[in-house]
């Protein structure tokens, strides 16, 4: 929930039972509409917390507002990392039911990020620029974090209308809870469907395209929650 | 067994982030991320090279003598006629 100082919020009912504990809700004693607010601060727990509205342990963290102090939303830090060299494989993603694993296809893209409190959102961007060399041939791409064997998402573009033909560009968008003030790291793996067939990446049919300017990026901002 | 072929500047993580075993060989101007062992020029065309593009049924026809075309248009016309046939029954 984006909160602002500057508009009205309405309000659910606490009830007096405890049950302030749904996400995303703002609640008083009693139950108000279109009424002025204002944050005073924040309150983290990065560990103690079992059952939503069991404000059971004490919180890591104790914040008044004011100035500089992020409002959730806001992003804290960004991290990216461009590539512009063509590289292919002809390592298979399978394209069906199954998970991508990070045996599978092979790895274009890696960025790591410090995140700097663990409740905070990691919002992966990857914008990729694939070809195919094989008419009908997929751009599948498939994100992973750190030694985790299974994707966390995967998506794949456009198929390839022609031999040599262009299957990408790629968009991949993933948002994840930070879980930790660790650095970690997310990569991208990119595959062809076929077993005789590659896909290249910033380029087409195993050679780069445009002289060096068609570039892919992979990207993380840390989101205040 | 070649995991990936890199054209231009060397990646920013390991060749171990493709496998376990992988490791980063320079053959003439590519770099290439394998298993077992230095792959050879050969194997790296093998991969590159794309593999011939499959014709289609008009390129087939396009292709064959005239006699054979004509042929296949009798046989066609034939057909057409048994399903013609078939449709008024």
């Amino acid at each position: 929930m984006a909160l602002k100082d500057d508009d009205f919020a309405s309000s659910t009912a606490e009830g007096g039972a405890g049950a302030a504990d749904s996400a995303q809700v703002i609640y008083t004693g009693t139950a108000v509409s279109a009424k002025a607010k204002r944050v005073i601060g924040y309150l983290e727990w990065s560990s103690g917390l079992a059952t939503a509205g069991t404000w059971s342990a004490v919180p890591t963290k104790i914040q008044l507002f004011g100035p500089g102090v992020p409002m959730p939303g806001q992003i804290i830090q960004r991290q990216r990392v461009t590539d512009s060299s063509a590289a292919s494989t002809s390592v298979v993603i399978p394209f069906d039911d199954t998970v991508p694993q990070n045996t599978e296809g092979a790895q274009n893209m890696s960025l790591a990020i410090t995140p700097t409190s663990a409740a905070n959102l990691l919002d992966v961007e990857h914008t990729g620029v694939y070809g195919a060399n094989a008419a009908g041939e997929l751009a599948q791409v498939a994100l992973f974090r750190d030694a985790t064997a299974g994707a966390l998402h995967a998506i794949f573009g456009a198929q390839s209308q022609s031999v040599n033909g262009i299957s990408g560009p790629v968009s991949l968008k993933y948002c994840v809870i930070a879980g930790s003030i660790s650095a970690t790291t997310f990569k991208t793996r990119y595959g062809p469907s076929g077993g005789s067939n590659t896909l290249t990446f910033n380029g087409a049919a195993s050679a780069g395209k445009y002289g060096g300017v068609s570039v892919s990026a992979l990207q993380i901002s840390e989101l205040m929650t | 067994m070649i995991l990936s072929v890199y054209f231009g500047a060397e990646p920013t993580f390991p060749a171990v982030d493709q496998h376990p075993t992988a490791v980063r060989y320079r053959v003439g101007a590519v770099l290439v991320d394998a298993i077992g062992g230095t792959p050879s020029q050969a194997e790296i065309d093998a991969v590159l090279a794309p593999p011939p593009p499959q014709p289609t049924l008009d390129d087939v026809i396009a292709a064959l003598p005239q006699t054979s075309k004509d042929a296949l248009a009798g046989v066609m016309a034939v057909k057409l006629q048994e399903a013609n046939i078939k449709a008024v029954k």
